[in-house]
């Protein structure tokens, strides 16, 4: 894996852009589930967007931030639209319009709900939109790992790249609130309410909770970033996967990656943890990197940004970039008392930890069994 | 440039589960014979609606899975078993030296367990106001039914959903041949499943693009789908695993091609330019001349635009060609499975190239002129077949195209 992100557009609960955003992870403040005054019409215009559902309009937005930031905004690029494409991470794609199309037939009757409606019932819309936004015919693919989508997504699409199928590829993930993910994964026993239960690693943990957010990348590779004269920010070196419920399935996507990016545990500079406050979930990650023998800081923005399930591996790697770029690693927000278990890792707390950063490691893990890692590497 | 042998990605099992037959032979017998799928819709009452008919998976016994998964992991699940069986290959289980352990699994679906979330709200919602279990909602994320699969055989390789609606099968086969060729599964089991379901039949009525009686690809009287449901797994393997085991081969993946539309959510691009650029580039992927192509498994659904574009784009890449290469559409037998309907033709393309037969485009009475292509009507016919192109579209604007060829070609 070695392709470069030319572009980034980050949009969590404490705020939308990828600096911004990163200012507030830095201060240890955490957001709410909501993205805050989030505008769609900023970033995509005030044209056709009625059909479009929250997770899609976050992904658009994310979109256009990343394509401004490569130099491939409206008019700027230098690629032919069938060399252009989309790539997204989602599971639960439009569910929230899913389930509304369908309630409107239960309530109403087959005969009263709006066609228009219809579009947003297959899971691969919100990509498609994206695709027909910024005209990009070239690729258009989504892919469904749970909890790992956003990491798996990004694989997809530097293979892709790497074996010359397309020229540059906007990827990422997103998820919009939904008050049917929030009901159903909190009945099901899945998901708290955002509070102190929700810290990763803390001794108190008693699961997630549930926020929207996500990020988009422009992703090239380095020959084709380097032809056009755009600037890196980072670059994707590494990825694993593997498949399985028991406790060691993150150690192995870790490894992997790690091969795969050719680095000993010791070149981590830092990891961007996948724990959520969810016990099981924490604890598994926890075992893999002590028992693999990763001795850098630890941080874990779902503290902060809430749990955006597979829009997750997304925010971490914009995470990754910013904390690559400034040497900073943002601490886990709110957490005082650690879990002794955790006692042997170096979580970043209270400060941020100012540091010399090299490659960053990128965590998830889904409950029914997909586990992916990935590496990101300083461009240069 | 030749390529090696660990490089060619070959069939050598198939596992349909389809409303004319489950397994290879019943399958590919009826779809020699042009059987009908369609009938009145059991699953669910369709008295509000104006249209009533669909192509169901009879007599099938939903098995005891543990969690009580939805029944697309139901329907994948029994695919991926008539395909193991096929290719002759033990599911791993709890044996951890098995072959078969690091088995990647890659399915393609339109709805995913959609039909779980339907139960969710007629009871939430429906006149008798009933109580919601609440572990039925984690039941439903489409990437469950891959996941399901693995954990049920015992699986470890490279899982994943592909929700790319109708088209997914194919790109469950584009997915699995790269794992494959980037030596990250020894063999991968990719395919397409999709269960019936109320929000796709509400869907597609109100659209008016639900034919009342039969399904008819590219005929002039076309009055669009049958939906439909199933599941189709490929067992795909390197060439050289499948000599090494002397395993039977149907055909070689030689290539695909991907685009998208971005043109509209539902409807196609009126000139198909997507439509033309995924074969385009399935068939440089694959190194053919228009002259090579043999068979094309259309997308066909039976919608007017659908079938109008797709033959144009076939005129548009294969020039003169085209009016002689034959075309048939199944879902004019099994309806449109959704997601499974790529995999289940990619099924039928396979078992072209290895028994020489080209199944029928059924129901076909009334020439089109804007579908002037040879669209093998009501009757198989038999032809040496080489390659075979897949051609399959989705909402999103999601295109596809797969080349499958006789090995030895």
């Amino acid at each position: 894996m070695n392709v470069v992100i030319t572009g980034a557009g980050l949009l969590t609960t404490l705020g939308i852009g990828r600096e911004t955003a990163f200012r507030w992870l830095l201060s240890g403040q955490a957001g709410d589930g909501e993205i805050p005054s989030f505008d769609p019409v900023k970033y995509l215009g005030d044209k056709g967007l009625r059909h479009w559902d929250r997770t899609a309009l976050l992904l658009g937005s994310g979109a256009q931030l990343a394509l401004a930031e490569a130099g491939l905004g409206a008019g700027q690029s230098v690629y032919a639209p069938e060399e252009l494409g989309v790539v997204i991470g989602s599971t639960h794609g439009s569910i929230q319009a899913i389930a509304e199309f369908d309630q409107e037939s239960v309530k109403e009757g087959p005969q009263y709900v709006n066609p228009a409606d219809f579009a947003n019932t297959t899971i691969n819309q919100p990509a498609g939109r994206v695709s027909m936004q910024f005209n990009m015919p070239g690729l258009n693919t989504t892919i469904s790992t749970g909890l790992a989508s956003a990491l798996d997504a990004l694989d997809y699409a530097a293979g892709m790249l790497e074996r010359g199928r397309i020229g540059a590829l906007l990827c990422g993930a997103a998820l919009g609130k939904s008050p049917e993910i929030n009901e159903g994964y909190t009945k099901a026993g899945r998901m708290i309410p955002p509070g102190a239960g929700a810290i990763p690693f803390s001794t108190g943990r008693r699961g997630p909770a549930l926020a929207e957010g996500g990020a988009m990348f422009v992703l090239e590779t380095a020959p084709a970033a380097a032809k056009r004269g755009a600037a890196p920010l980072a670059r994707l070196s590494g990825y694993g996967c593997a498949f399985t419920t028991a406790a060691d399935g993150v150690q192995e996507a870790v490894a992997a990656a790690l091969a795969s990016a050719q680095l000993p545990a010791q070149g981590v500079s830092c990891v961007i943890a996948f724990a959520s406050g969810s016990p099981a979930v924490d604890l598994e990650e926890g075992h893999a990197l002590r028992d693999l023998g990763i001795r850098a800081p630890v941080t874990a923005p779902k503290a902060a940004t809430g749990d955006c399930l597979e829009a997750s591996g997304a925010i971490g790697v914009a995470v990754a970039i910013e904390a690559l770029r400034t040497g900073r690693i943002p601490p886990i927000a709110r957490l005082s008392a650690v879990d002794p278990d955790f006692a042997d890792l170096d979580l970043v707390r209270g400060q941020p930890r100012a540091a010399v950063l090299a490659h960053a490691l990128v965590t998830a893990r889904d409950p029914e069994g997909p586990c992916s890692a990935v590496i990101v590497s300083r461009a240069h | 440039m030749t390529i090696p042998d660990s490089q060619r990605i070959v069939v050598t099992g198939l596992g349909p589960v389809s409303p004319v037959g489950s397994g290879k032979e019943a399958f590919w017998n009826a779809i020699r014979a042009g059987a009908d799928g369609s009938g009145e819709v059991m699953k669910f009452d369709t008295s509000m609606y104006k249209v009533h008919r669909a192509c169901e998976v009879k007599d099938f016994r939903p098995r005891s899975l543990q969690g009580d998964p939805g029944p697309a992991t139901q329907l994948a699940v029994a695919a991926v078993e008539l395909a193991l069986e096929d290719a002759r290959l033990p599911a791993p289980r709890d044996d951890a030296r098995s072959p078969l352990r690091h088995a990647g699994v890659v399915i393609g679906t339109t709805g995913g367990e959609i039909p779980v979330l339907e139960k969710m709200n007629r009871q939430r919602f429906g006149p008798h106001k009933e109580a919601v279990d609440p572990a039925d909602f984690p039941k439903y994320p489409c990437h469950v039914i891959a996941a399901n699969v693995a954990r049920h055989y015992g699986f470890r390789g490279p899982n994943q959903v592909v929700p790319t609606a109708c088209a997914a099968g194919n790109y469950a086969i584009s997915i699995g041949f790269e794992w494959l060729r980037s030596g990250r599964a020894p063999f991968v089991l990719a395919g397409g499943a999709d269960p019936l379901s109320v929000v796709s039949f509400t869907g597609f009525g109100r659209m008016f693009a639900i034919a009342a009686d039969r399904c008819r690809p590219f005929d002039k009287n076309r009055k669009g789908i049958l939906p439909g449901e199933g599941a189709g797994i490929l067992v795909l393997e390197t060439l050289e695993s499948a000599r090494r085991r002397g395993a039977r081969v149907y055909a070689e993946v030689r290539g695909y091609g991907l685009s998208c539309d971005a043109y509209h959510p539902t409807m196609p691009h009126p000139e198909g330019a997507g439509v033309q650029l995924a074969m385009r580039r399935a068939m440089q992927q694959a190194g053919l001349q228009a002259d090579d192509v043999d068979y094309i498994s259309a997308h066909g659904t039976g919608t007017q635009a659908n079938d109008k574009i797709e033959s144009s784009a076939i005129r548009a890449v294969l020039g003169a060609a085209a009016r002689k290469t034959p075309i048939s559409s199944i879902k004019s037998m099994i309806g449109h499975t959704m997601g499974a309907a790529s995999a289940l033709e990619a099924i039928v393309c396979s078992l072209a190239v290895d028994t020489g037969w080209i199944p029928p485009t059924m129901n076909y009475e009334t020439p089109d002129p804007d579908c002037d292509l040879d669209y093998v009507p009501n009757k198989a016919r038999e032809k040496r077949v080489q390659v075979a192109l897949n051609n399959a579209y989705a909402f999103g604007g999601n295109n596809s195209c797969v080349v499958f060829a006789s090995p030895g070609a």
